[in-house]
């Protein structure tokens, strides 16, 4: 029987702090939600209700780009909130490309949006001894990178924040003015590779095949296939066709690999199984069995995947 | 004012509702999905998502399109099958504390009459809703071939067609699980015929004590990129506001010549959209895709029925319930 005490998701109305564009088509959102961002976890979602007149019906899912603390007025003092107190705020890296996100884009700050969240199941952070000197390369494409900065403030501020040298981001994106976040994973102590489809920055072609080629510029670390065979994990968030080359990647080379999915959903918690997808069924070799997206996910463990 | 004493009450055969807002099989999972977010003794029946004899894994992704004021769904019935059922998801149910409805589905009568036999051992389950109408299981799934469609000839080894599409066979069907269970029965029907009042009348026949109007529309959507359907199955079912007046009419055609209890259904966002179901005569409602959308749903359109009666000094959902009809006479 499922705990019913420990409330894990919450629906609340969050005022929006700041909602800015931050390149072309893309904003960043910034909300007042306390409780979600006190228990949010990077590869996270929310579930945001972006019309009232049904156009469009379905609520729209968000990756957490990350939690912040800012400042709270409480009577007429302003006071800072310091890095050790809880997390107040939520910030989402969103995309124009529909009708949720066209209305989303248009919203001012001071005005609420009904959210649903922290939903889904996020990164699982390896923090066994194993992997605290491993590297970590988190892959993003295009706004794929969203929940990538969260994942790597929790990944610097874990055990491992001693090796943060050692988190290496691989941005892919169509052009230059498409690259997003970089400064925010050079902040953070990540060194950022750069692949740019018109070769405008960074490797030209596609983030998948600079991962392939071995053109890290990881210092410690021989250019040779033997790179591949050390402890390693990879964090990649995009579109599928890129997750899939990076899952064929990294089972060639054996490296832990999770990706994090994106499937149309309804009810987004877990009850409808509308956001299904094929995995492996490992009591039953010959079959597959279908996960929940929403639930199960986003996060899943790309091996698992029938892509 | 004097403050007067009104009821949510309402019966479905012989199951007693505190207030008419159920939740809608497939929308609400087996309650324990929304339990963290909802306070679930506010609703008046929950109706658990469609179980059959046997596990199903469902339909092949995509499952879920957005339409204009709706959504298209061709889940396939993705259940854990009856066993799963009673051991991992019926323990929950039954602690909640209001009605049990439990959505039983199947191939053949015979299924339907197994799960019915089964359940009624089971203690904690107030009625079953027999799903003869889910557009998303029996329909053929394979376009017809190019040659036949050309003489304009029939499709060969085409599935069954819905059990609800016909009325021979919803009567024999409701007939038979009758006689393997003393729960109450509601017989879920399906808009996809040209006489939906007919097949009421044969699960009248047959022993239901209820009637849920409306499944699903069945329909389609294409990605005109690809030229491929938007979901797996090709077909799904359509729910959501854009279906409120077909459904509304159903009820309201079924009201007038079908006296056992409608739970009328089919694109209910909010309590104006109940009560428009109630005054066409259905004596509860099920909220659907609107649980989607805002899971509270169910809660909030209770409390606005609630608000209604007393605003407009209706003492109970009986005294409006039929309304409509009896204007007209």
């Amino acid at each position: 029987m499922p705990e019913m005490t420990t409330q894990k998701m919450l629906q609340i109305q969050a005022k929006i702090v700041s909602n800015t564009q931050v390149a072309e088509n893309y904003f960043k959102m910034c909300l007042d939600a306390p409780l979600v961002a006190q228990k949010a976890e990077p590869g996270q979602f929310i579930y945001i209700k972006t019309s009232n007149n049904y156009k469009p019906l379905l609520r729209r899912a968000f990756s957490i780009h990350s939690i912040g603390y800012r400042l709270l007025v409480i009577g007429y003092r302003q006071k800072r909130q310091s890095q050790s107190q809880k997390p107040n705020t939520l910030e989402l890296l969103y995309k124009v490309r529909g009708i949720g996100t066209e209305i989303l884009a248009e919203k001012k700050a001071g005005e609420e949006l009904d959210i649903i969240g922290p939903l889904g199941k996020g990164f699982n952070i390896i923090s066994n001894i194993k992997y605290q000197k491993s590297k970590i390369i988190l892959i993003g494409g295009g706004i794929g990178i969203a929940p990538l900065v969260f994942l790597s403030e929790k990944l610097t501020k874990s055990k491992i924040k001693n090796q943060k040298s050692k988190i290496t981001v691989l941005l892919g994106a169509e052009t230059k003015e498409k690259i997003l976040c970089k400064n925010d994973f050079e902040k953070l102590g990540c060194e950022v590779k750069i692949a740019t489809e018109d070769g405008s920055q960074g490797f030209k072609g596609k983030v998948t095949e600079l991962l392939a080629k071995g053109l890290l510029a990881i210092s410690h670390l021989p250019a040779s296939p033997a790179w591949l065979g050390g402890p390693f994990a990879i964090y990649a968030c995009g579109p599928t066709p890129m997750l899939k080359e990076i899952a064929q990647i990294s089972q060639r080379n054996k490296i832990p690999c999770q990706v994090s999915l994106e499937e149309k959903m309804a009810c987004g918690i877990g009850a409808c199984r509308g956001c299904v997808i094929k995995v492996k069924n490992y009591k039953d070799e010959e079959n597959f069995i279908y996960k929940r997206v929403c639930k199960d996910g986003p996060v899943f463990d790309a091996q698992e995947i029938i892509w | 004012m004097a403050e007067i004493k009104l009821s949510l009450e309402t019966e479905i055969g012989r199951i007693k509702l505190k207030n008419p807002v159920m939740v809608a099989s497939g929308t609400f999972g087996y309650g324990e999905e929304f339990a963290e977010l909802v306070d679930l003794k506010k609703l008046g029946a929950i109706v658990t998502k469609t179980i059959t004899l046997k596990p199903r894994e469902g339909n092949p992704p995509p499952r879920i399109v957005e339409t204009p004021c709706g959504m298209l769904n061709a889940i396939g019935l993705e259940n854990p099958g009856l066993e799963d059922f009673i051991k991992e998801k019926l323990s929950f149910l039954k602690k909640i504390g209001v009605p049990i409805i439990v959505s039983i589905g199947g191939d053949e009568i015979k299924e339907f009459v197994e799960l019915a036999r089964r359940l009624d051992k089971e203690k904690g389950i107030s009625g079953l809703e027999l799903n003869i109408s889910c557009p998303n299981v029996s329909a053929d799934r394979k376009p017809p071939p190019k040659a036949s469609l050309a003489k304009g000839g029939k499709t060969e080894n085409r599935k069954p067609q819905l059990i609800a599409k016909d009325e021979d066979a919803t009567y024999e069907l409701v007939k038979a699980v009758r006689q393997a269970t003393n729960l109450s029965l509601i017989t879920k029907l399906s808009p996809n015929v040209a006489d939906i009042v007919a097949i009421g009348k044969a699960a009248v026949e047959g022993g239901s004590d209820a009637l849920s109007l409306i499944n699903t529309f069945s329909g389609m959507a294409i990605d005109i990129e690809t030229r491929k359907p938007r979901l797996g199955n090709i077909i799904g079912g359509l729910s959501g506001p854009a279906i409120k007046p077909l459904a509304l009419k159903a009820v309201w055609e079924t009201a007038q010549q079908i006296d056992i209890p409608i739970i009328g259904m089919g694109g209910i966002m909010n309590w104006q959209d109940a009560l428009e179901f109630i005054i066409a005569g259905a004596s509860a409602v099920a909220i659907g895709t609107a649980n989607f959308i805002n899971p509270h749903s169910a809660v909030e359109i209770a409390q606005g029925i609630e608000d209604y009666l007393r605003k407009n000094r209706i003492k109970s959902i009986q005294e409006l319930w039929r309304t409509v009809l009896r204007n007209f006479s």
